[in-house]
């Protein structure tokens, strides 16, 4: 069965919390704040913007004693011919971080990390973009992050604006306008020494697309499968994060009028559709949504793929199970299997019988309410 | 304000055990509702409901709850779309309602206890997060079903009138007195309209209690009797009279002028037939209450029993002062009310009125109908015979004289029922006004006196009276009403309390006398008892410089006792075992010396 309130319930569970989400806002908009009045990067930046699994809504929250990351770009105006090796270009970076972050920040391969509070940022720098497109990267519609947004209202369009400003004129004109085509940007690999494509806007739109097909189960989709993927298998490590999301990006139909379907759907599909690279030991081919040429599973190990693909034949059954049973306890009881307690149970006994009729039986005393009277 | 409002788990427990009904489907999770602070689910309740009115299936609904649920209420109401917009039985009027919602007034009664569809007849309200809602929507489709049916009430089940919703905020209230007997004389009363006098009982709120029917003609037509504290300046009002009770089916009242006349109206005559010639009579400048009057019964499917009364009010009517522009006679002035207030769609402004006759409102706890009958005298107004008196007026009898000639004193306050405005005044007089506030039908009166009474009017008083009770727990007294000339045959009731209200002593018999040697015999042995229990310096003393023993007893073991006494006598009553015999009743502590029950106790607990 559907259980589509259950789904809503464990939805709102595995969801980061809202000082969470609130605190991502804040700590962008200190960043970008910090970045714009230091002295020495002035004249460098000329935007940031969220990226990744907080900008599209795919996020769950962190583990229990992990913080949230959060992934940040910031895009420059550094030549990337003349910054041959991206470390030179981060590393001008080092003072503004000395500056505020001293002692929580660290470079990594692609990013710096900087760690707070209750949220580990990525900090991302790119190259400098084509001129021509700098200003629709300093745009509202780049540059501000809705915690509590729809995906479906958000467009790449000039017109747009954050809902604190939005009148239904405005709205009506940003939906209407023409989307603008942005090229992808640089961002440094440290341990390539070179610039790599990326095109987060591109993935973003990508998702909200899906989303829209999906009836707006997609996103649900990638957090429910993030969250078994989570609770039930700790290794291999990898695929983890973005590479689940992109596995359920090819995998889950359009069309699917629940999250219950689309899980199991989604479980049954990669079951099915590479059964081939499985038997390989080898991690499959999908395009960058933004960067086609790029294969997205390039780093994933073959063993690792081959573990994971067991595991999902597997998680595929229980799903099926689940959605093809007749009773409520029944279904809920296996989507339990597949999400743990996160997933509600069913409360106190409610009807073990079939639900063809309009009532179940009693199964529990009735709790006494009335019979007392003053 | 909390941008974050969330539904809490309990509210997503419960909403999450409706996915066990196949017949709802959810169109709208918990949404805050700021205009009224609560949350509402929005859910179709779907077919697997009879096909006789198509009109009830795949209905719309909201269904209302409060941040505190599983505590607070819960509110059943259709949707503005999509959803029933009649009024059924066991519904509030199902009004379109404010804007600012988007659902219909209609709340369905879903507590009624008297749904007796399925096997779930006697659920009980369920109380836990996940099961509460679950069983309101259940209720909801069995209402519904009943509905589609034809059978949300069937013969036998207690009538209900269908909700005339009031216009105004406030809480006036109209009252009547009417029953079986005065339906019969309604019956053998010709006139259709006339004139009513109320008794304004109050102001604010307005409370009009129904002091007599009278014709066109001022002719007097019927008067229902009562209290003595039912008084207060007297405000003109009109009647008109239905056939039947006014209903737009199944069970809507008339909302408007419209609607009202088109369910009154008879091949013969209009609503205004009816009315127009009681208006005459109130255009003085001064709104004024209207009533309608029609037959029903106490159980749906039986003869019609007594005249039920719903009140409106009608708005000043035009006279000459007020018209302008039209003709100053009595057809100008009808016009011009035709215009400014019974318009056709203009709301009918409905008043809350009520049945106030002694089975109607005494009905949540009333003594014996044959025990109310007795017209009662009350010899001792202290603290057992104040309280007694309450008990039996509060019960029901509306016949009561009060003896004493004690004055009120504040060492009384802790445990008499009379309050400070009556201290150092008679206790009788104060007892009788106060117990005449305690219903609209009581007709208590005080005599300043010690039994026997001297004065002619109070003799005649005293022995019109045919239940005695003597609460003075005074030998004298006793030894008076044993020589005292009854006319005819009395029952006799003597009731005092032991020390410290640990007994009470109820002594009943009949006769023409009181057998006052069978009392002291019977109370003898227990006055012996109690002697030896407590020795004579154990009472207090009251105030400085008299030695002055009062009896001790808290207002709990007094008023505990007295309402022993009291279920002893309806016993008594209700078996008619009205002989001469003594009855006591005990307190029994446990081991620990804390009070555990009372025992009825007799000789062989005295010597054992």
């Amino acid at each position: 069965m559907d259980v589509p309130s259950y789904f809503t319930d464990f939805l709102s569970e595995i969801r980061p919390p809202k000082e969470t989400l609130d605190e991502c806002k804040s700590s962008h908009e200190l960043l970008r704040k910090r970045l714009n009045e230091f002295e020495d990067l002035k004249g460098i930046i000329v935007s940031t913007f969220l990226q990744g699994s907080y900008r599209r809504f795919t996020q769950i929250k962190p583990c229990v004693d992990e913080k949230a990351d959060v992934d940040l770009i910031v895009v420059t105006n550094l030549d990337k011919n003349k910054f041959k090796d991206p470390e030179q270009a981060m590393l001008l970076f080092e003072p503004f971080l000395q500056e505020h972050y001293e002692g929580s920040f660290e470079l990594q391969g692609r990013s710096v990390g900087i760690r707070l509070e209750s949220i580990k940022l990525d900090l991302v720098i790119t190259a400098a973009p084509p001129e021509a497109e700098k200003n629709a990267l300093k745009s509202d519609s780049v540059t501000s992050y809705e915690p509590f947004g729809d995906l479906k209202d958000w467009r790449l369009v000039s017109s747009w604006v954050p809902s604190e400003k939005r009148t239904t004129i405005l709205m009506e004109t940003a939906m209407k306008e023409e989307e603008w085509k942005l090229s992808p940007l640089f961002v440094p690999d440290r341990d390539a020494e070179e610039w790599v494509p990326t095109h987060p806007l591109e993935l973003i739109q990508w998702t909200r697309d899906k989303n829209a097909r999906c009836s707006g189960h997609f996103i649900n989709v990638v957090k429910a499968f993030k969250w078994w993927r989570r609770v039930n298998n700790s290794t291999p490590e990898r695929p983890r994060g973005y590479l689940l999301e992109h596995f359920v990006g090819d995998c889950c139909p359009d069309g699917i009028q629940s999250v219950a379907q689309g899980i199991t759907l989604t479980l049954e599909n990669i079951a099915e559709a590479y059964k081939l690279e499985t038997l390989l030991k080898k991690a499959p081919c999908s395009s960058d949504r933004g960067v086609p040429d790029q294969n997205v599973f390039k780093r994933l190990a073959g063993d690792d793929f081959a573990a994971f693909h067991e595991q999902v034949s597997e998680a595929a059954k229980t799903a099926r199970r689940a959605l093809d049973a007749e009773t409520v306890k029944e279904s809920v009881d296996e989507w339990r299997n597949l999400f743990r307690d996160e997933f509600p149970p069913v409360d106190d006994g409610g009807g073990g019988k079939s639900q063809k009729s309009g009532f179940t039986e009693r199964t529990a005393p009735a709790v006494i309410g009335s019979g007392r009277f003053a | 304000m909390n941008r974050y409002r969330e539904p809490t788990k309990e509210m997503r427990s419960g909403r999450r055990a409706l996915e066990d009904l196949a017949v709802v489907t959810l169109l709208q999770d918990w949404t805050w509702h700021k205009p009224t602070t609560k949350w509402f689910l929005h859910c179709r309740l779907g077919p697997a409901l009879a096909d006789k009115e198509p009109g009830l299936s795949e209905t719309d609904w909201f269904i209302l709850v409060h941040d505190r649920y599983p505590l607070g209420s819960i509110r059943f109401l259709p949707a503005k779309e999509r959803g029933i917009s009649d009024t059924y039985f066991h519904q509030d009027s199902n009004e379109l309602g404010l804007d600012d919602r988007p659902w219909r007034d209609g709340q369905l009664c879903l507590q009624y206890s008297h749904f007796r569809l399925s096997r779930h007849a006697h659920d009980l309200e369920e109380r836990s997060a996940p099961r509460r809602l679950l069983w309101y929507v259940r209720r909801a489709i069995e209402w519904l079903q009943c509905a589609s049916e034809g059978k949300l009430v069937r013969d036998g089940d207690p009538f209900e009138l269908p909700h005339f919703k009031r216009l105004s905020l406030g809480s006036e209230l109209i009252a009547f007195s009417e029953e079986e007997t005065s339906f019969e004389r309604w019956s053998r009363i010709d006139d259709e309209q006339g004139l009513v006098n109320f008794i304004q009982l109050r102001d604010k709120p307005l409370i009009l209690v129904v002091k007599e029917f009278l014709s066109l003609g001022q002719e007097r037509l019927l008067a229902p009797a009562w209290g003595r504290a039912v008084k207060g300046k007297e405000v003109l009002g009109v009647w008109i009279r239905a056939e039947n009770l006014p209903i737009i089916p199944p069970w809507q009242a008339p909302r408007t002028w419209d609607d009202l006349n088109a369910v009154m109206a008879t091949p013969n005559k209009s609503l205004f037939d009816l009315l127009l010639p009681t208006l005459k009579k109130i255009r003085d400048g001064s709104p004024h209450t209207a009533l309608i009057g029609f037959p029903c019964s106490r159980r749906f499917g039986q003869q019609s029993c007594q005249m039920h009364w719903q009140a409106l009010n009608i708005p000043k009517l035009s006279n000459d002062r007020a018209a302008k522009g039209f003709r100053h006679n009595e057809k100008g002035y009808r016009m011009r009310d035709n215009v400014q207030i019974f318009r056709s769609n203009a709301k009918v402004h409905w008043q809350p009125s009520q049945n106030w006759h002694q089975t109607d409102i005494g009905s949540r706890g009333q003594l014996p109908e044959a025990f109310r009958q007795h017209h009662v005298l009350m010899i001792g107004a202290g603290a057992v015979g104040s309280i007694l008196a309450e008990l039996l007026v509060r019960g029901g009898i509306q016949s009561m004289v009060v003896l004493d000639d004690d004055h009120l004193e504040a060492g009384n306050l802790v445990r008499h029922s009379l309050h400070l405005d009556s201290l150092q005044l008679p206790k009788a007089t104060q007892l009788a006004q106060t117990l005449n506030k305690a219903s609209p039908h009581a007709q208590v009166s005080g005599i300043v006196s010690e039994f026997p009474v001297t004065d002619e009017d109070q003799l005649k008083e005293v022995q019109a009276c045919d239940l005695v009770i003597d609460c003075t727990a005074d030998d004298e007294v006793l030894l008076n009403l044993d020589k005292f000339a009854w006319e005819e045959e009395r029952k006799f009731i003597s009731i005092s309390l032991g020390y410290a209200a640990r007994r009470v002593f109820c002594f009943t018999a009949v006769g023409h006398t009181f057998p006052h040697d069978v009392f002291i015999t019977s109370l003898e042995p227990w006055i012996a008892k109690e002697r030896s229990e407590y020795p004579p310096d154990s009472f207090p003393r009251e105030g400085v410089g008299c030695w002055n023993p009062v009896f001790p007893a808290g207002i709990g073991d007094v008023w505990m006792m007295t309402c022993v006494a009291l279920k002893h006598l309806v016993d008594i009553a209700t078996t008619d075992q009205w002989g001469t015999s003594l009855a006591v009743f005990e307190e029994q502590t446990d081991e620990e010396g804390r009070f555990a029950s009372i025992r009825k106790v007799d000789l062989r607990d005295l010597n054992g």
